[in-house]
């Protein structure tokens, strides 16, 4: 497999659990949220810079 | 209301489009800078807070996982016919019931073809189908899917059974008031889908003519007779199927109508004849015709015997359904917008979803194959390798732009950036009605989503300003079902099933256009029908 193809399928994953643990700390209050969203902000990140 | 913060709340469209078009940027790393700045302004103008930020994106999230496994399924389909060698002899056939006219196979398989997918299957299926049998057919990958994305819009309102249309009349309250009101929505509606149709047909020839025979003017006048054709007996069945109230069928009669008569009497008009003394190609069966083409016919019948037999379509939908649970929310510094509390949202019948048809068609067409021993060594592999590699680009794409837009509906900013047109324009209201479903259509990449957005603005502009309630709901519904053609979440799906990945801003720049000059000819007959006094 294509290096630049692993690379997304990785920028992929780590969105679907960057945004996994967002749901999971919505309703736990919002700090636990600001977090989510800061870990989902880094999976994004993460995304941007592999296509 | 705001100027400032209606500018603001349209910046992040704005920006995916600039980013997109102007500066080449990939539709993946676009999608994440647009994320960030609705985050930004949807926290800092819009006083959204935390669980609405999280909201909106794990809806959006969510709401990709029906366009990917349509685009991964099919991706998969394609690529094991591919393997088989099929296509040669599918494009043998089609070249020879069409005289070798490679303007009428366009018009055929890339317009007809999908309306009558899309009246069974929408949500992407349509492009996903036609898109590889026009490149199979030996025409250009990136003009063949903005043709299969205009080709199957028009009938979209009226598609996937009617779902399109029940959220229109189910959501306004004028069509509940009698049935004759219910009556002029549907006809209304159908006439301006034919009108959309019309145009649809024009824009196939444009885009075919600056694309690949970079004649635009003789492929006009070429195709026109067969676009004034197709738009007459697919428009006219689609109206009628809703005079006789049965408007849920109304986009599979008339893709029916139009591929029949299309492939009938299309080749035997005289301008479409070969000319004298032109040699015939190599004559194909229908047997073999039929054995290759066996993993598309499957895929139809599936999706028909599905969608169509009741007691079938209950008894898969009611083995599960998959939604997220999430809490009501309220904007904060006074403003009043939020969402109400969802059990399950944008819940997925697993077993009906059109990815899940795509998947039992591609299981049974395998089968298929290797029992007619067409089917190499390897080639399940081969297809599953190249699957991979077409669609991930499409997927990167489609994830960070879907969680743009369903965070900016989450936080009110779709709606916002709707009402302001509607108190700027006034009476020249009709003209600017089909540009909000567009925005809706745009932004959500769906018709559906787009008329559940703004059915009741559309409606209560309408009420407010005396005019045809109507004849708007119409403008709305037919321009939200236009718009398919141009969302980046359509163009991603495009690229995905044509393996043309990175090349989404090329598709929006010619859509967009096509777009514009559709929505503003349908808003200026319906500005032109409400002076005239119809539709009241």
């Amino acid at each position: 497999m294509p290096k630049a193809v692993v690379n997304k399928l990785l920028g992929v994953c780590a969105v679907v659990v960057g945004v996994v643990v967002l749901y999971v700390t919505l309703g736990m209050g919002t700090t636990a949220t600001w977090a989510g969203l800061a870990v989902t902000l880094a999976a994004m990140a993460f995304l941007a810079s592999k296509c | 209301m705001s100027i400032v913060t209606w500018v603001l709340a349209l910046a992040p469209i704005v920006l995916v489009l600039v980013l997109m078009l102007a500066f080449k940027v990939s539709g993946a790393r676009a999608g994440v800078i647009a994320w960030v700045l609705t985050a930004a302004i949807a926290f800092f103008v819009f006083h959204a807070g935390p669980d609405i930020l999280g909201a909106g994106t794990v809806k959006g999230l969510w709401s990709t996982i029906n366009v990917l496994y349509i685009i991964w399924s099919s991706m998969f389909l394609y690529n094991v016919v591919n393997e088989t060698g099929a296509f040669k002899v599918i494009a043998a056939k089609f070249t020879e019931m069409t005289n070798g006219n490679k303007l009428l196979q366009l018009l055929i398989l890339g317009w007809a073809f999908p309306t009558f997918i899309q009246g069974v299957c929408g949500f992407g299926v349509p492009v996903a189908v036609a898109t590889p049998l026009l490149i199979g057919l030996g025409f250009d990958p990136l003009m063949s899917v903005i043709t299969a994305l205009l080709g199957h819009s028009w009938g979209i309102a009226y598609g996937s059974l009617g779902s399109m249309y029940g959220v229109l009349t189910g959501l306004s309250n004028y069509p509940k008031e009698s049935a004759e009101n219910l009556m002029k929505v549907g006809i209304w509606g159908a006439i301006f889908c034919t009108i959309g149709c019309l145009l649809v047909g024009f824009c196939i020839l444009h885009n075919y003519g600056s694309k690949s025979t970079k004649n635009v003017g003789k492929t006009m006048a070429e195709g026109a007779i067969a676009v004034v054709f197709l738009t007459a007996v697919m428009g006219a069945t689609l109206i009628g199927m809703v005079a006789i109230s049965a408007p849920t069928l109304g986009c599979f009669a008339a893709g029916a109508v139009g591929l029949i008569l299309g492939t009938l009497v299309l080749p035997k008009l005289p301008m479409y004849k070969p000319a004298e003394g032109a040699e015939a190609g190599e004559k194909t069966s229908w047997g073999e015709f039929l054995k290759n083409f066996s993993g598309y016919l499957i895929l139809v019948i599936v999706v028909c015997a599905i969608m169509l037999i009741n007691p079938i379509k209950t008894a898969l939908n009611n083995i599960v359904t998959l939604g997220l649970h999430f809490n009501a929310n309220q904007l904060g510094g006074g403003l009043t917008y939020g969402n109400a509390e969802v059990a399950k949202y944008s819940g997925l019948k697993f077993f009906t979803m059109p990815g899940s048809l795509i998947l039992y068609s591609t299981a049974l067409a395998i089968l298929c194959y290797k029992s007619l021993g067409m089917m190499p060594e390897g080639a399940l592999g081969q297809a599953w390798q190249k699957t991979i590699k077409q669609s991930i680009g499409s997927t990167t794409t489609v994830i960070p732009l879907t969680m743009m837009a369903m965070l900016m509906v989450e936080a009110g900013m779709t709606k916002y950036i709707a009402y302001g047109i509607a108190m700027v324009v006034g009476n020249f209201y009709p003209i600017f009605s089909p540009f909000i479903a567009l925005l809706g259509g745009y932004v959500t990449s769906s018709g559906t989503s787009s008329n559940n957005l703004f059915t009741n603005l559309q409606e209560d502009v309408a009420t407010v300003l005396g005019i045809s309630v109507p004849i708007i709901l119409s403008c709305q519904t037919a321009e939200a079902a236009l718009s398919n053609s141009f969302s980046p979440g359509n163009a991603a799906l495009g690229t995905g099933v044509s393996g043309q990945s990175g090349r989404e801003g090329e598709i929006l720049a010619a859509t967009g256009v096509y777009n514009a000059i559709q929505s503003l000819v349908l808003g200026v007959v319906a500005f032109v029908l409400i002076k005239m006094g119809l539709g009241m």
